[in-house]
C-alpha cells in the first residue's frame, strides 16, 4: 500500500510553558516589514521592465519622458539612505517656520516649598519642594521660573519641528502623540535642572479618537534625549477615563441588536426540517411485546416493540388499567403502564422483522437522501440571506463609524523626572502604501533637496521625507492625508486631504501639483486656517 | 475538547480584528491569544518544534497581511487562523515532498472505533494505521480536525470552506467507510 501519511501515535504535545518560549510579536513584525519591502521591490520593478519595453519601441516622445523620468531605476533603499543622510545634515529640532512656534507660557514657582502651577491650557504642573539645582547640584531656593508649552495637534507638532518618528529595532514607527509637552526652568535666567527623585507631575485633560478600548493601553510616554537624536521610551501613559460618552457605543450596541433580532427573524422564515428516523430491526434473542387489545393512539397499533437496553423489565401484572407512550430521541418511546399496584415504565423501541426493515431500511435511506439535499438547498438560501442581512448591518454599522467622532475625555498624568521635551504616544508602523512622484506648484517649479511633510489627520501623525527629482510617499490610504513643503524661501506650499485622495486615486500620476500659498505665515491661527484641519 | 465562543466574546473579538485591520499594531491582541492554538495544529502535523515555529511566522504574516480582507462569518477568529495554518502545512509538504504526520492519540482512536481500548490496542493501532494510508487529503483533514481535535462543524466548515451540513454529510460517510475499514482490517489482524 503506497504510504501517504507518516501515522505517530501518543507524540507529546509541548506544553504551554515551551510554546510561549517563541511567541515573538516584535520579531514577526519585523519579519513582516521585511517581507513587505523584499515584495515591493519585486513589484515596483515590474512595470518599470514593462514600461521599458513600451518606451523603446514607442515614439520619440515617450521616449524622451521615460529619460528624464527613469534615467536610471528607481531604487527604494538608495532613496531612504539618502533621505537618512539629508536628515543628518539638519538639525534635529528643526521648525520649518522658525518665526511661528507655539509659544512657551512662563509661570512663577516657589522652589522650596514646590505647589501647583495652573497653566493656560488648563494643565496643572504639581511641584513637589526643593525640586531643582543648580549646574553644580545645589538646591534651589526663592522663586522660580517655568517655561512650559503643550501641543497636541499635528499642526503644532509640524511648527514645533520636533521629529515624532521612532526607531525600534531598525523598524521606522510614526508616533501618534496624545500631546508634546516641553517645560523649562531658570533663575534669574540661569538654567536649573530637576534633582533626583524630585519628579513634576503634569495632570491634563484631552480629547482622543477612542476606535477601541484597547488602544488606551498601548500609549507610553518618552523622554527626547536630544543629545543623541532619539526618544527614550520611560514607562507605560497613566491615563484615565473620568466618565464614558455612551451615546456612540449605545447607538452601535442599537444596531448589533437590530442586526441580532432581524438574523432571529430570518431562521424562523425557514420550517425546521425533520430528520427521517432510520428503522430497527428486531434483535435476535430479544424477547418483543405487543400493546393491542390497549387503549393506544392509531399510530401505535400492528407495532412490535423490543425493551432498549437499559430499560426496566416489562410488569407481571396482567391488568393493565391504562397505558401511555411519550415519543423520545432516537426511536426510543416511554411506555407507562397504568396498574391496581401503581404505574411502571419501561424504555422500548419500534422494531421491525426481516422483510418489513428491509423494506422500510430503502425507504428511510431515500428520505434520508432528500432530508440531505433538502438540508444543504436550505442551508444555502438561508446563508445567502444572513449575507445579505450581514451586509446591510454592515453598511449601517461602518455609516455609524464615519459619521461619529468617537472623541472620548481622558485624564492624563505624565510624571517628568527631567526638564526638557516629553511625548505620550503610541507607535503605529510607517505605512506601506506608496507612490513615486515629482512635486511641482502652480506656477511650475519644481521642489527638489528640501523636506515635506505628511500629515495624517486621522493618526495624528507627522512623517517627514526628503524630497527628490523622484520621491517616495508613503501613505495610509484609509487616512486623511495633507502634504505640507517648505521651500528655501520658507514659502508654504500644500495639498490639502481632500485633493491628495483625488490626486493618488488617479492611476499612474508621476507629479503632484501643490498650492502654493502666497501669504506670509506670522502666527500659529493662519498655519492652521491655510491647512484647514 | 474546543471551548464554545459565547456571541458577545465574537463581537467583542470582532471589534479587535477591525482594529488589526485598520492598525497592524492591534494584531497584537490576536496574536497573543492565538499563538498557542496554532502552534498546536501545526505541530500535531509535524511535531518538530523548530518547523513548527518557522511555519507559524509564516501563518501569521499570511494573517497581517490578509486581515483586511476577513469577513465576520459568527465563527471564531481561530478557524480563520486555522485556515490559513492548514494551507501553510500542505504547502510546506508539496514544497519538501515528505510524509506528513499525522499525530493520533488513544482517546482519538477510542472515538474512531467506538470502544475502549484493552489488551488488544496495538492491534487497533496498526489497523488505524493502515486504513488512515487510503484516505485522501480532504477525508483526512475532515477526520483530523472532528475526530482527533474535536472541532465543531461549524469550524470543520470553515476551516475546509464547506458549508455545515456538506462537512457533516461529508465527514458522517468517511467515518462510516473508515470504521468498516478499521473492522476488516482489525479482524484480518487478529
Amino acid at each position: 500500500m503506497k504510504q501517504r501519511y507518516h501515522i505517530k501515535f501518543n507524540s507529546n504535545t509541548p506544553s504551554s510553558e515551551e510554546i510561549n518560549q517563541y511567541k515573538n510579536f516584535d520579531a514577526l513584525l519585523k519579519s513582516y516589514a521585511q517581507q513587505q519591502n523584499r515584495q515591493k521591490k519585486t513589484t515596483n520593478l515590474k512595470p518599470l521592465w514593462r514600461l521599458g519595453s513600451v518606451a523603446i519601441a514607442a515614439s520619440l516622445a515617450g521616449f524622451i519622458l521615460w529619460n528624464q523620468l527613469w534615467i536610471s531605476p528607481f531604487s527604494e533603499s538608495q532613496y531612504l539612505e539618502t533621505q537618512t543622510n539629508f536628515f543628518s545634515t539638519t538639525p534635529f529640532i528643526d521648525p520649518p517656520l522658525t518665526h511661528v512656534q507655539p509659544v512657551f507660557n512662563q509661570y512663577k514657582a516657589n522652589g522650596v516649598i514646590g505647589g501647583q502651577v495652573k497653566c493656560k491650557d488648563n494643565a496643572t504642573l504639581i511641584i513637589p519642594e526643593s525640586a531643582f539645582q543648580d549646574q553644580e547640584g545645589n538646591t534651589i531656593n526663592g522663586e522660580i521660573d517655568l517655561f512650559y508649552r503643550s501641543m497636541y495637534d499635528p499642526v503644532d507638532f509640524f511648527l514645533s519641528g520636533i521629529p515624532l518618528t521612532y526607531d525600534s529595532s531598525q523598524m521606522g514607527y510614526l508616533m501618534e502623540s496624545i500631546a508634546v509637552i516641553e517645560l523649562y526652568a531658570e533663575q534669574n535666567g540661569k538654567r536649573i535642572q530637576l534633582r533626583d527623585g524630585k519628579d513634576i507631575q503634569i495632570n491634563w485633560v484631552s480629547e482622543l479618537n477612542m476606535k477601541s478600548d484597547s488602544l488606551l493601553q498601548e500609549y507610553k510616554t518618552y523622554y527626547l534625549d536630544q543629545e543623541h537624536r532619539t526618544w527614550v521610551y520611560q514607562t507605560n501613559h497613566q491615563v484615565d477615563v473620568p466618565e464614558k460618552e455612551t451615546h456612540f457605543e449605545a447607538q452601535l450596541e442599537l444596531l448589533k441588536q437590530e442586526e441580532a433580532v432581524a438574523l432571529q427573524a430570518l431562521a424562523g422564515e425557514f420550517p425546521r426540517l425533520t430528520k427521517p428516523q432510520a428503522p430497527i430491526q428486531k434483535r435476535p434473542k430479544v424477547p418483543t411485546f405487543d400493546l393491542e387489545g390497549l387503549s393506544i393512539d392509531a399510530e401505535y397499533r400492528n407495532t412490535i416493540w423490543q425493551l432498549a437496553p437499559d430499560s426496566p423489565p416489562l410488569p407481571n401484572s396482567p391488568d393493565v388499567e391504562g397505558i401511555k407512550i411519550v415519543p423520545l430521541i432516537d426511536n426510543n418511546y416511554q411506555i407507562t403502564f397504568v396498574l391496581p399496584s401503581g404505574n411502571a415504565t419501561v424504555i422500548a423501541q419500534k422494531v421491525l422483522t426481516n422483510e418489513a426493515y428491509a423494506i422500510a431500511k430503502t425507504e428511510y435511506e431515500h428520505q434520508l437522501k432528500d432530508y440531505e439535499k433538502k438540508l444543504i438547498v436550505q442551508d444555502s438560501l438561508i446563508n445567502i440571506k444572513q449575507q445579505s442581512v450581514i451586509n446591510r448591518f454592515k453598511e449601517r454599522q461602518a455609516s455609524l463609524i464615519a459619521n461619529s467622532t468617537q472623541k472620548q475625555r481622558i485624564m492624563n498624568t505624565l510624571s517628568i523626572a527631567q526638564l526638557g521635551i516629553w511625548s505620550c504616544n503610541r507607535l503605529v508602523p510607517v505605512p506601506t502604501t506608496s507612490m513615486l512622484v515629482t512635486f511641482q506648484n502652480q506656477q511650475q517649479q519644481h521642489y527638489e533637496n528640501v523636506k515635506g511633510y505628511l500629515i495624517d489627520e486621522t493618526l495624528n501623525t507627522i512623517q517627514p521625507f526628503w524630497i527628490a527629482k523622484n520621491t517616495l510617499i508613503k501613505y495610509n490610504s484609509n487616512s486623511k492625508n495633507t502634504l505640507i513643503i517648505v521651500a528655501e524661501d520658507k514659502r508654504v506650499a500644500i495639498i490639502r486631504s481632500d485633493d491628495f485622495e483625488a490626486l493618488r486615486s488617479e492611476t499612474g500620476r508621476s507629479v503632484l501639483q501643490l498650492e502654493l500659498i502666497a501669504k506670509v505665515f506670522n502666527t500659529r491661527e493662519e498655519v492652521h486656517k491655510a491647512i484647514r484641519m | 475538547m474546543q471551548k464554545e465562543v459565547s456571541n458577545k466574546d465574537l463581537q467583542k473579538e470582532w471589534e479587535e480584528i477591525k482594529a488589526a485591520q485598520f492598525n497592524v499594531l492591534a494584531f497584537k491582541v490576536l496574536y497573543e491569544r492565538y499563538f498557542e492554538t496554532v502552534f498546536k495544529f501545526v505541530y500535531r502535523r509535524t511535531t518538530d518544534n523548530e518547523l513548527t515555529n518557522d511555519l507559524c511566522a509564516q501563518i501569521f504574516i499570511k494573517a497581517i497581511d490578509n486581515i483586511k480582507q476577513y469577513q465576520f462569518k459568527g465563527v471564531p477568529f481561530s478557524a480563520w487562523l486555522i485556515r490559513i495554518a492548514s494551507n501553510e502545512v500542505a504547502q510546506h509538504y508539496r514544497n519538501t515532498q515528505k510524509l506528513r504526520v499525522v499525530s493520533v492519540d488513544d482517546f482519538s482512536l477510542m472515538s474512531i472505533i467506538d470502544e475502549p481500548l484493552s489488551s488488544d490496542k496495538e492491534d487497533w493501532m496498526k489497523a488505524l494505521s493502515a486504513v488512515l494510508q487510503t484516505l485522501n487529503e480532504q477525508d483526512m483533514q475532515l477526520i483530523e480536525l472532528r475526530f482527533f481535535e474535536q472541532r465543531s462543524f461549524k469550524e470543520v466548515a470553515e476551516i475546509m470552506q464547506l458549508t455545515e451540513s456538506n462537512a457533516k454529510v461529508r465527514t458522517y460517510r468517511t467515518l462510516q467507510r473508515l470504521k468498516e475499514k478499521i473492522l476488516l482490517e482489525h479482524s484480518k489482524q487478529s
